[in-house]
């Protein structure tokens, strides 16, 4: 493959990669706040129970840590989707979503590790969606990366 | 639309007929048999999206977005799935999520229609604007969940109708005699 | 491309070529007409609705995308306006349905285009000008298929005008709207396109409607990832591609004069074009959507007559005057038959290439008669022919 073609072939590669980032963020925060709201009475229920807290208190700390929770991370994956893209586009030139990224990636390992974990109670159908999509964004995020040296290696020379 | 496509689309309005009236008779059988057949539509085509993905758009400039999006549908099919065994109420919101989703689709479409000057774009804004409607509806009298049902399974009903119609709609093909 | 050059480029080509005023009238109508003979046309005259040359916006907003359908809209497009360059290219690791729309790609000085002014010779005016019409369109749809494909006809946002600056070139990121009421401000590098459908068979993704109108204006100058491409970039130079449009077509039309004994893909007209070559580039660059005065004007100076304005109901009353075999001696009536003609030669190749797309074509020597009543009508010709 000639240089120039091999440059545009990682500079789309990265603003794809950088689409499907968000994409599956968003998704995996929006099933996570899904599942979180489906058994919500038995979560709170549970947490009292452990802390010794009544109900009403735990309650709005639950929600409010939640939604810090899922906003970080939605963040996050915006974060690194769209510096891949402005990098794929030639607008940014940095490599400290490269750094996030790869938190990102031993944050998923960490997920998909803990799912195979038989003392836990997650029913199978959570763990078959849930490796499905972890091992989709690795992989997305292993191929921005590779994409991201493979250009800068193609554009040094 | 040739006969199978006719044919297809009859037999999926009659399922989605008697989808809305088992729901309405049995609540509890009728909405875990929608469940069901919507995750099993949305599976296939994320399944059938990952296989164009190897067949075709992997030569594509930029087609790695339709394995993506595959993934993410074929998710959402195993997701929808999963859920069929919690609260009516909570599967109600996610069926009611769609169905909007879906009328705002049709909308867009329908407006799309118009500014290219097709001629039945105001049955699919009618359609689209009713679906979106029962959707905005259901989720403000969420409290009655009978209510709720009842008004989701008539925009289903409906849906169905508009679809049975258009199985039975002459094509406009003019035969030389 | 657009009535300028196939109405009034393709005037001045025919006379150039050598044709008479009245021929080339004839000729350039035909040419013109390609883009406007559509079912709803032909219903309304009563004529084969198989004989359509193109399909109009409404007709393709209601079109069904099931296998037939498909069949119908690439007999008409790849027959007319995508004409295939290479029904037998070879492309490494893809499959067979991959591979059927990689080899319905246009472009110009293909087997298909012999074919196709070989199929005109001594036939009528009519076929010349639809023939004319076809070969035109290879140079300007080249890179894109006549057939609704995400995987061929796509485009993304790596989409530049080259402007010509000093010696070299500006290059300016064009973006596409979709915005059908919106006309193309080439000012402001404000052009309309296709809205971007993820359906591999959607009509959004049929031609050169993710480029917009893009192909059809001489004096634009860009570059393209082409989806097919494996990221190579393509540099489209329209002023020059027209040109060379122009020289062949009179070459081809010498040809189907009988001035010349055979013709030859990659052959143009150079020393014939050769005293006017400056005014027709000066009108190619001329930096506007529509150039028909400039080439009106010009074929009016070239055979000091008036080129009449282009009118689809011209011959209508010819047509639908007239009855049985008659209807085939009119203008419309061998129009007719050049086109069907023209869309039966296409499809048996397509077919013959082991490709399915443009649906299946009956060798009516071996098993007679078969399929769409209206191509019974070029049987019954040949044997006029013959005897």
């Amino acid at each position: 493959m000639d240089t120039d073609v091999k440059i545009r072939y990682f500079q789309n590669n990265l603003v794809t990669c950088g689409l499907g980032i968000i994409t599956l963020g968003l998704w995996t925060n929006i099933k996570a706040l899904l599942h979180f709201f489906t058994e919500f009475s038995q979560i709170i229920a549970d947490t009292a129970k452990e802390t010794g807290l009544e109900e009403e208190i735990v309650l709005p700390v639950f929600i409010v840590v939640i939604a810090l929770i899922v906003l970080i991370i939605t963040i996050w994956h915006i974060q690194i989707g769209m510096s891949s893209i402005r990098v794929g586009r030639g607008r940014k030139k940095h490599h400290f979503y490269i750094l996030s990224a790869m938190l990102l990636i031993a944050l998923n390992m960490y997920d998909v590790f803990y799912l195979f974990d038989v003392t836990t109670e997650i029913p199978l159908d959570a763990v078959i969606t849930t490796i499905i999509l972890d091992t989709t964004l690795t992989l997305v995020l292993l191929d921005m990366i590779i994409s991201h040296f493979a250009l800068l290696v193609l554009k040094k020379r | 639309m040739n006969s199978i496509q006719r044919l297809m689309n009859f037999f999926i309005s009659l399922a989605m007929i008697l989808g809305s009236i088992l729901m309405l008779i049995n609540p509890e059988k009728g909405y875990v048999v929608i469940t069901v057949i919507l995750s099993l539509g949305l599976v296939f085509s994320g399944i059938g999206s990952i296989l164009y993905y190897f067949k075709m758009a992997r030569h594509m400039v930029g087609g790695k977005i339709i394995f993506i999006r595959g993934v993410i549908v074929f998710d959402l099919g195993l997701f929808t799935y999963s859920i069929s065994d919690i609260p009516k109420i909570y599967v109600l919101m996610y069926l009611l999520i769609i169905h909007g989703f879906s009328g705002l689709v049709e909308i867009l479409r329908a407006i799309e229609g118009k500014n290219n000057g097709q001629k039945r774009w105001k049955l699919k804004l009618s359609h689209g604007v009713l679906d979106f409607s029962l959707a905005l509806v259901c989720l403000f009298v969420i409290h009655s969940v009978q209510f709720t049902v009842m008004i989701y399974c008539f925009g289903v009903f409906y849906s169905a109708l508009v679809r049975m119609a258009s199985a039975f709609r002459k094509t406009e093909i003019v035969y030389i005699q | 491309m657009q009535e300028d050059f196939h109405y009034y480029a393709t005037y001045c080509a025919a006379f150039i070529a050598g044709y008479t005023h009245e021929e080339c009238m004839d000729i350039c109508y035909s040419a013109q007409f390609v883009d406007l003979c559509s079912k709803s046309f032909l219903s309304g005259i009563g004529a084969p609705l198989s004989a359509a040359t193109t399909q109009l916006q409404l007709e393709l907003m209601d079109v069904r995308t099931d296998i037939i359908g498909l069949q119908d809209i690439t007999r008409i497009w790849a027959s007319f306006h995508f004409l295939p360059k290479d029904l037998y290219a070879v492309k490494k690791w893809c499959s067979k349905k991959y591979i059927n729309k990689y080899r319905l790609i246009c472009g110009p000085n293909g087997e298909l285009l012999a074919e196709t002014v070989k199929l005109a010779k001594n036939t009528s005016l009519q076929a010349v000008g639809t023939a004319m019409h076809v070969l035109a369109d290879t140079w300007a749809h080249m890179y894109f298929a006549g057939t609704p494909s995400l995987v061929i006809n796509n485009t993304d946002y790596y989409f530049y005008e080259l402007i010509p600056e000093g010696d070299g070139y500006t290059e300016k990121h064009i973006s596409f709207k979709h915005s059908p009421k919106s006309p193309d401000n080439p000012d402001k590098c404000f052009y309309v396109g296709s809205l971007y459908q993820m359906n591999e068979n959607s009509i959004m993704n049929l031609g050169h409607g993710r480029a917009g109108h893009l192909p059809d204006y001489s004096f634009i100058h860009y570059k393209y990832l082409p989806a097919w491409n494996g990221y190579k970039e393509v540099v489209k130079d329209n002023p020059s591609d027209y040109y060379k449009a122009f020289c062949q077509m009179v070459y081809a039309m010498k040809y189907l004069r009988g001035d010349i004994d055979s013709f030859k893909t990659d052959t143009y007209a150079y020393d014939e074009v050769a005293p006017y070559e400056g005014r027709i580039k000066e009108i190619l660059n001329t930096r506007q959507l529509s150039v028909s005065e400039d080439f009106k004007k010009f074929g009016e100076e070239l055979s000091g007559r008036v080129i009449e304005k282009f009118d689809v109901n011209k011959y209508k009353e010819e047509y639908v005057s007239s009855s049985g075999n008659d209807k085939d001696k009119t203008f419309l009536g061998k129009f007719i038959i050049a086109a069907l003609s023209q869309k039966s030669m296409v499809t048996n190749k397509i077919y013959k290439s082991g490709n399915r797309l443009a649906g299946v074509s009956v060798d009516y020597k071996s098993k007679g008669f078969k399929g769409i009543k209206d191509f019974a009508k070029l049987i019954s010709l040949r044997r006029n022919w013959d005897e």
